[in-house]
C-alpha cells in the first residue's frame, strides 16, 4: 500500500464515479489554491459520454464524462460518490483498473460488500478509505472527497492547503472537519487527514491509519476520534504494546451517554452501538489510556489537550 | 444502516431449511384464535413465547411450555395487555436439560466468531467461563480456524457441529445475517436443533433485490413513543438520516443535533457536566436533509417538548460540528419555520435556544437564526465554528442553574464574518 510521503511525491490524478457538482468543484478549488497548474480530476464516470463544465480558478474547463471506469495511463485515485448498494460493484472496477486507492462516500454499504472490498483492496495493495467516509486529505497535494469543506471560504479558512505535522484520523465525517478546525484554530497545520467512516468494517482500519501516520516522516502528532462499538481500538492498544506505534496521540472516544439508556441504543453511525461491556466508550478509553495513549475524559478536555500542545508557530 | 434484530419466526423460517429441517412455527398476534392454532398444530403440545427481540424471556416469564391452543391464546392475551404484539407458537421438543447446549456466531472483520458451550439453556450465564471461542473463515466449501485451534470440534457432537456449520454459515451469508445465538440448542442424530433463536441482520441489505424477496421486517424490542414512531416513519421516506430517541420526557434539555459524531459528543458532554438526568432526548439529522425534512422533524420534537413541559426553564440545543457539505442556511430555514409556529408558547415556557454550527453557508445560517431568535425572546446564544463545539453545553448549564437570574443571553452573537478568500468570482 502506498505511503503518505510517496503520495506527496507523485502527481495525483482523480477519476470521480458519479457527478456531485459541489464536491468536484471543491477539489478543483483546492487544487487551484494549492498552486497546481491544472486540476486533478481527469474524468467523471456518469454512464454517458460527453463533457461537463467546471471552474479551475477563474477559468472554465471541460471534464470528460465516461461510460465506465477507463484503463489508466497515469497514477490515479478513485472517488466513489455512488449509493451504498453500488459501492462494491463500482469500486471493484476502479481497483481492478489499477488505482492507487480511493475513497467511498456513501453510507449504507452492506457489511458483506465491505468485507469483499477489504479483501480486494488488500490483494491489490490499494489504499481505500470508507465506506461512509468524507475522504482523504493531504494539504497542498490531494483532496479526495468533501473532507475539509466544499466552499471556497472553507478551503482557504480551514487552512487545508498548507502542510504541517498533525494528522487527523476520525470515525465520523463531521468530526473530521471539527478536529481539523480545532487543530488549525490552535495554530497547527495538517500532515494529512482521513475519515475511516462509521461503518463496522472500514476498508482502511484505524490500525492501518495509525501505521500510515507512524511511517509518515511529516507526522508528529495524531488526533484521533473514535466512538463506542466495535473492537478497533483494541488493535491500537496492540500496536502500542508491540512498540509499532510511537508518536504522540491525543484521542477521544465518544459515547459514554449510552450509559443513560437501559440497553445501548444504536447511535448515528452503523458501528456506534456497544453490545458488550468491552465495546463501551468507557472500556475503550481505559484500555487506550492503560496502553499509554493520551485520552480525554470529555470533549472539552480534548480541546484543552490540543490547545496545550506546543504550536508550530505557523500563522494563517 | 446498522445491525437490527429479526423475529425468531423470521430467523427460523430462513435458516432451518438450510439445516435440512422443516419449520412449523406459527406467528401469532393478539387476534390469533384457538381454531387457527388447532388446525395448524393438530393435537400438538405447544410452547408460546414473546417474539420481539427481547433478551432473557425465560427469566421474565415470557415463555410458556406444555400449552394447549387454549393456553396459548390466554398467554398472548395476558402479554398483550403490556403492549406486546408479536408471538411465536411451536411444538414442544422433548429433551433432557443436560442435552441443552449454547451456540452463537458473530460476523467479525477476520471471519465468523463461533462460541460454543456444553452447558446451555438458562444455565449458560453461570457457566460463561466454559464457553469456548474460535474464529472461522469459509474457504470454498470448507471452514478454516483462523484463530488458534480449540477443542470445540472434538468428539462426536463436535464433528456434527463442524459439519453443520458449513451450510449454516453459508446461509447466514446468503441472507446477510451477521449474528445468531441459539440457546438452547440440541445436538441429536447428526443434526443440530435450535430450540430458541435470536438473530441480527445487516439492514443495509434489506433493499438488495436478492433479500427484499423474503419480506423480512426487523423488530423493535421496545415500546416506542409517538414522537419516535413519527420520526422513524419520516426517516424511512427520505435519503437523509433522521433519528430520535426519547430519554426523559420531563427533561429540560432538548437537542436538535446534526451529524452522527457531533451529536454523540454533545450528548456525552451534557452527561459529563452532570446533567444526564435533565437530558430529554438523543437525536440527529444528517446526510443533507431538505429544509422540509428538518421542518417536520423539528415540529414533531417541539410537539413532544410542549406536551410534557411544565413551565420550568428549558433549553433547546441546536448544534453540530463543522459540516463538510451540509448547507447550514438550508437546514436552519426548516428549523426556524417550525420554531416560529410555536414561538409564543415556547417563550411562555421559558425556553431558550442555544446554537453552535459551522460549515457551508455558516454566516448566512447564523444570521438568519439571530434575526429570528432575538426578537422572539428565545435567544440563548449563537456561535459559529470558531467557538468550541461543547461550549453551548456550559452555557445551557449556566441558564438552567438556580443562579440563572443573571442570565441575559448573548445579545451579540459571535458570528465571525469571513470576507475574501473566494477563489472565483
Amino acid at each position: 500500500m502506498i505511503q503518505i510521503q510517496a503520495i506527496r511525491q507523485s502527481v495525483n490524478k482523480v477519476i470521480v464515479i458519479g457527478n456531485h457538482e459541489p464536491i468536484i468543484q471543491s477539489i478543483l478549488d483546492f487544487d487551484y489554491s494549492s498552486g497546481k497548474t491544472e486540476g486533478s480530476i481527469t474524468g467523471i464516470v456518469t454512464g454517458r459520454r460527453g463533457f461537463v463544465k467546471y471552474f479551475f480558478g477563474r477559468r472554465e474547463i471541460l471534464i470528460p464524462t465516461l461510460t465506465a471506469f477507463p484503463s489508466l495511463s497515469k497514477k490515479t485515485w478513485f472517488l466513489n460518490l455512488n449509493s451504498g448498494r453500488r459501492s462494491l460493484s463500482t469500486s471493484q472496477g476502479a481497483i481492478l483498473a489499477g488505482c492507487l486507492g480511493g475513497a467511498i462516500f456513501a453510507e449504507n454499504t452492506p457489511e458483506l460488500h465491505s468485507l469483499e472490498l477489504i479483501q480486494l483492496a488488500q490483494k491489490h495493495s490499494a489504499l481505500v478509505v470508507g465506506p461512509a467516509s468524507v475522504g482523504l486529505l493531504i494539504p497542498g497535494v490531494l483532496k479526495l472527497g468533501p473532507i475539509g469543506g466544499i466552499t471556497p471560504t472553507q478551503i482557504v479558512e480551514g487552512r487545508i492547503t498548507k502542510p504541517g505535522s498533525m494528522a487527523v484520523l476520525s470515525a465520523s465525517g463531521g468530526m473530521t472537519n471539527e478536529l481539523i478546525s480545532i487543530a488549525t484554530l490552535a495554530g497547527h497545520h495538517l500532515s494529512f487527514a482521513l475519515s475511516f467512516g462509521g461503518d463496522r468494517f472500514p476498508a482502511l482500519s484505524p490500525r492501518d491509519a495509525f501505521l500510515l501516520a507512524q511511517l509518515d516522516p511529516e507526522t508528529k502528532t495524531v488526533l484521533y476520534y473514535g466512538e463506542l462499538g466495535g473492537e478497533d481500538e483494541y488493535e491500537l492498544v496492540k500496536l502500542k504494546e508491540e512498540g509499532k506505534f510511537t508518536k504522540q496521540v491525543v484521542a477521544h472516544i465518544a459515547g459514554t451517554v449510552a450509559s443513560l439508556f437501559p440497553e445501548s441504543p444504536q447511535f448515528g453511525h452503523a458501528k456506534a452501538k456497544a453490545d458488550k461491556e468491552r465495546t463501551t466508550a468507557l472500556a475503550k478509553r481505559v484500555a487506550l489510556k492503560t496502553a499509554g495513549f493520551n485520552v480525554s475524559h470529555s470533549f472539552s478536555e480534548f480541546i484543552d489537550l490540543v490547545n496545550n500542545l506546543p504550536s508550530e508557530g505557523l500563522s494563517c | 444502516m446498522a445491525r437490527v434484530k429479526l423475529t425468531e419466526y423470521d430467523a427460523k423460517r430462513l435458516l432451518l431449511p438450510s439445516l435440512n429441517q422443516s419449520f412449523t412455527g406459527f406467528s401469532a398476534s393478539p387476534k390469533t384464535t384457538i381454531q387457527e392454532l388447532s388446525s395448524h398444530f393438530p393435537g400438538a403440545n405447544l410452547v408460546v413465547k414473546l417474539d420481539q427481540g427481547i433478551k432473557k424471556r425465560g427469566n421474565r416469564g415470557l415463555v410458556r411450555v406444555n400449552c394447549t391452543p387454549n393456553n396459548v391464546v390466554d398467554s398472548i392475551k395476558e402479554w398483550a395487555k403490556d403492549g406486546w404484539t408479536h408471538f411465536l407458537a411451536e411444538p414442544v421438543i422433548e429433551h433432557a436439560s443436560e442435552a441443552e447446549h449454547y451456540l452463537s456466531l458473530e460476523r467479525m472483520r477476520g471471519g465468523w466468531q463461533v462460541s460454543y458451550g456444553d452447558k446451555g439453556g438458562i444455565e449458560v450465564e453461570s457457566n460463561w467461563d466454559s464457553v469456548k471461542r474460535t474464529v472461522l473463515r469459509s474457504e470454498g466449501l470448507t471452514l478454516k480456524e483462523v484463530s488458534s485451534p480449540t477443542d470445540i470440534f472434538r468428539g462426536r457432537e463436535g464433528q456434527t457441529l463442524k459439519d453443520i456449520l458449513i451450510p449454516l454459515i453459508s446461509a447466514l451469508e446468503k441472507y446477510h445475517l451477521v449474528f445468531l445465538e441459539c440457546n438452547p440448542i440440541l445436538i441429536r442424530d447428526h443434526k443440530i436443533i435450535p430450540l430458541d433463536m435470536a438473530a441480527e441482520i445487516d439492514d443495509t441489505a434489506l433493499g438488495l433485490p436478492e433479500i427484499s424477496a423474503y419480506n423480512i421486517v426487523p423488530v423493535g424490542a421496545r415500546h416506542a413513543s409517538p414522537a419516535e414512531v413519527a420520526i422513524a416513519k419520516l426517516d424511512a421516506t427520505t435519503p437523509a438520516s433522521l433519528k430520535f430517541r426519547l430519554i426523559n420526557p420531563r427533561g429540560s434539555i432538548w437537542m436538535l443535533l446534526s451529524g452522527g459524531g457531533a451529536s454523540l459528543v454533545l450528548a456525552d458532554e451534557v452527561a459529563d457536566q452532570g446533567m444526564g438526568t435533565d437530558l430529554a432526548n438523543y437525536g440527529e439529522y444528517s446526510g443533507a436533509p431538505t429544509d422540509d425534512d428538518v421542518y417536520v422533524y423539528t415540529k414533531i420534537i417541539l410537539t413532544q417538548l410542549l406536551s410534557t413541559m411544565c413551565h420550568k426553564p428549558c433549553a433547546i440545543i441546536i448544534a453540530g460540528g463543522v459540516a463538510n457539505f451540509t448547507d447550514i442556511a438550508k437546514t436552519f430555514r426548516g428549523l426556524i419555520k417550525a420554531l416560529d409556529e410555536k414561538k409564543s408558547v415556547l417563550r411562555k415556557d421559558q425556553v431558550k435556544v442555544f446554537v453552535r454550527r459551522g460549515g457551508p453557508s455558516e454566516e448566512k445560517g447564523l444570521q438568519m437564526m439571530s434575526k429570528f431568535l432575538e426578537p422572539s425572546g428565545l435567544l440563548g446564544s449563537i456561535h459559529g465554528h470558531a467557538t468550541p463545539l461543547t461550549e453551548v453545553v456550559s452555557e445551557v448549564k449556566q441558564y438552567l442553574s438556580p443562579a440563572r437570574s443573571d442570565f441575559k443571553g448573548s445579545a451579540q452573537p459571535d458570528i465571525k464574518i469571513q470576507s475574501g478568500g473566494k477563489v472565483r468570482p
